[in-house]
């Protein structure tokens, strides 16, 4: 080691990170050209920072359902903002409940939602899911009704591009697709995110022939609609059908956790092909 | 009407989302528990969209975001305040390292992934989490995440002299760990020079086996 290494060695860190202004750099690289030692303590001290990085990394890995539970927390952060603050009414009106709930009552949905999506939701969905599905029927029963309320009132969707589907994602808490149902004539005409009891599903309108066909797509975990409904097989997929108020409901789940329902007026075998047609 | 002088929300959702591999890096090794370092990061995030009028723009938004989770850490994830380390002060001995040659110090390298060995790649982790918290913060937040020292001072909320001092320490203490697991493992051999006052060089295996097995 030679005594001009008292000198470098507290500068080969600083260099390393950056912070050497550019006249020390070349001092100390002057040196480094001279000196063994000082250039292998710089190999190694990059050596464990690399190694560092692959470590921290590999240790706490962002997982999509990690990601997906800070997207739907930060969603509700800024639907309750939006609440608060009057200068984003504007902004407010542009999203989902225009015209389906007043203001007030439709904010007192959010924030419940929002009350759910600070808890874990690796951990605590899946005892909510579990506590949904155990449920007194009464609010699957109020959960059916307000898709047949929403599906009655028919009112004008808020975007009719299915390239903005993707734009509800957060909102909704699952991907939102649009079922294809040209095999039977249906044609879509547009979707809005409507609150249903205490959650939000996507709401896209199809019309086929005289009918009007309103399907749901939400998160099946937070949806117990099938704890109201009579179970069937349609091409070996179980679907789950009903009717209420003369409105024909048929819901599916899928593996990934998809939910959807169509409500209709066609009758309950014809609403189930819909909705067994999705998978 | 909209202002526009504030980050809009989904301006910040999507700057945040890019940011969460690093918040989670550092909320795992601050918590050294990952369901506490997910709660921490979210803790972080609904707290930081809420004050991102006070994010100036143009300035590092991964250091922001680190800072509230530390904060939010120290108010809600420790009790009582921070813990400074004793060892606070500048380096009396800034060759403290001068013990290990330059041929140990290259048989602890592997020059291919231009990395440690990864014998001895596997125990940072555990090296890393034996370091008192503040240098094991500075560490992470310059060799991991790569903040500046200025950054890091901010968001430790000590002079950047300390910052480097915590850093060296760090380091230092690292480096001597992974000697002692290298000699262990007989990746290098014992040093002619006398090793340092304070870090013990010469290793008593069963010592460290009993050490290992304390953490399997």
């Amino acid at each position: 080691m030679s005594s001009s290494c008292h000198h470098f060695v507290p500068r080969l860190e600083p260099l390393r990170d950056g912070e050497l202004s550019p006249s020390e750099v070349v001092d100390v690289e002057q040196h480094l050209s001279e000196c063994e030692r000082c250039t292998e303590r710089l190999r190694l001290g990059e050596a464990l920072r690399v190694s560092l990085k692959q470590v921290v990394h590999a240790e706490a890995p962002v997982t999509a359902g990690f990601e997906e539970r800070i997207r739907l927390a930060l969603a509700a952060e800024s639907a309750r903002e939006s609440r608060m603050n009057p200068e984003h009414e504007a902004q407010l009106r542009m999203l989902s409940w225009r015209g389906i709930l007043p203001i007030a009552s439709a904010a007192a949905v959010v924030m419940v939602w929002a009350a759910t999506a600070n808890n874990r939701v690796g951990d605590v969905a899946t005892s909510q899911s579990h506590m949904y599905q155990s449920a007194a029927p009464a609010s699957v029963e109020r959960l059916l009704e307000d898709l047949v309320k929403n599906h009655e009132r028919s009112t004008a969707p808020q975007f009719t591009e299915a390239s903005l589907l993707s734009q509800l994602e957060p909102e909704v808490g699952v991907p939102v697709r649009l079922p294809n149902f040209k095999q039977y004539g249906a044609r879509w005409e547009g979707v809005s995110v409507v609150p249903v009891n205490n959650q939000r599903a996507a709401s896209l309108s199809y019309r086929m022939g005289g009918h009007r066909l309103t399907v749901y797509v939400y998160n099946a975990s937070r949806f117990p609609v099938r704890g109201a409904l009579k179970q069937r097989v349609v091409r070996d997929e179980p679907v789950y059908v009903g009717s209420r108020y003369g409105v024909s409901i048929a819901a599916t789940e899928r593996r990934d956790g998809v939910g959807y329902a169509v409500a209709t007026d066609l009758n309950a075998d014809e609403s189930a092909e819909l909705v067994a047609s999705i998978y | 009407m909209i202002r526009t002088d504030r980050l809009t929300a989904k301006a910040f959702e999507s700057g945040a989302l890019g940011e969460l591999s690093p918040l989670l890096g550092v909320a795992t090794r601050l918590t050294r528990n990952p369901a506490d370092a997910q709660d921490l990061v979210q803790d972080t995030l609904l707290k930081a969209m809420r004050a991102r009028d006070q994010f100036e723009a143009g300035t590092n938004l991964r250091a922001w975001l680190i800072r509230i989770l530390m904060n939010t850490f120290i108010n809600r994830y420790r009790r009582g305040g921070l813990e400074r380390s004793v060892l606070e002060g500048p380096d009396a001995d800034p060759l403290a390292d001068g013990w290990i040659s330059a041929t140990t110090m290259e048989a602890m390298r592997d020059p291919e992934a231009q990395a440690l060995r990864p014998m001895l790649a596997a125990e940072i982790g555990h090296a890393l989490d034996e370091l008192p918290e503040d240098y094991r913060m500075a560490v992470v937040l310059s060799d991991v995440e790569e903040l500046s020292y200025k950054e890091i001072a901010e968001i430790m909320g000590c002079p950047i002299g300390t910052v480097m001092s915590r850093l060296h320490r760090g380091r230092k203490l690292l480096k001597g760990r992974l000697y002692e697991h290298a000699r262990a493992m007989g990746i290098v051999g014992p040093e002619t020079e006398v090793g340092p006052v304070g870090v013990q060089p010469v290793v008593e295996l069963d010592r460290y086996r009993a050490k290992k097995a304390a953490h399997s």
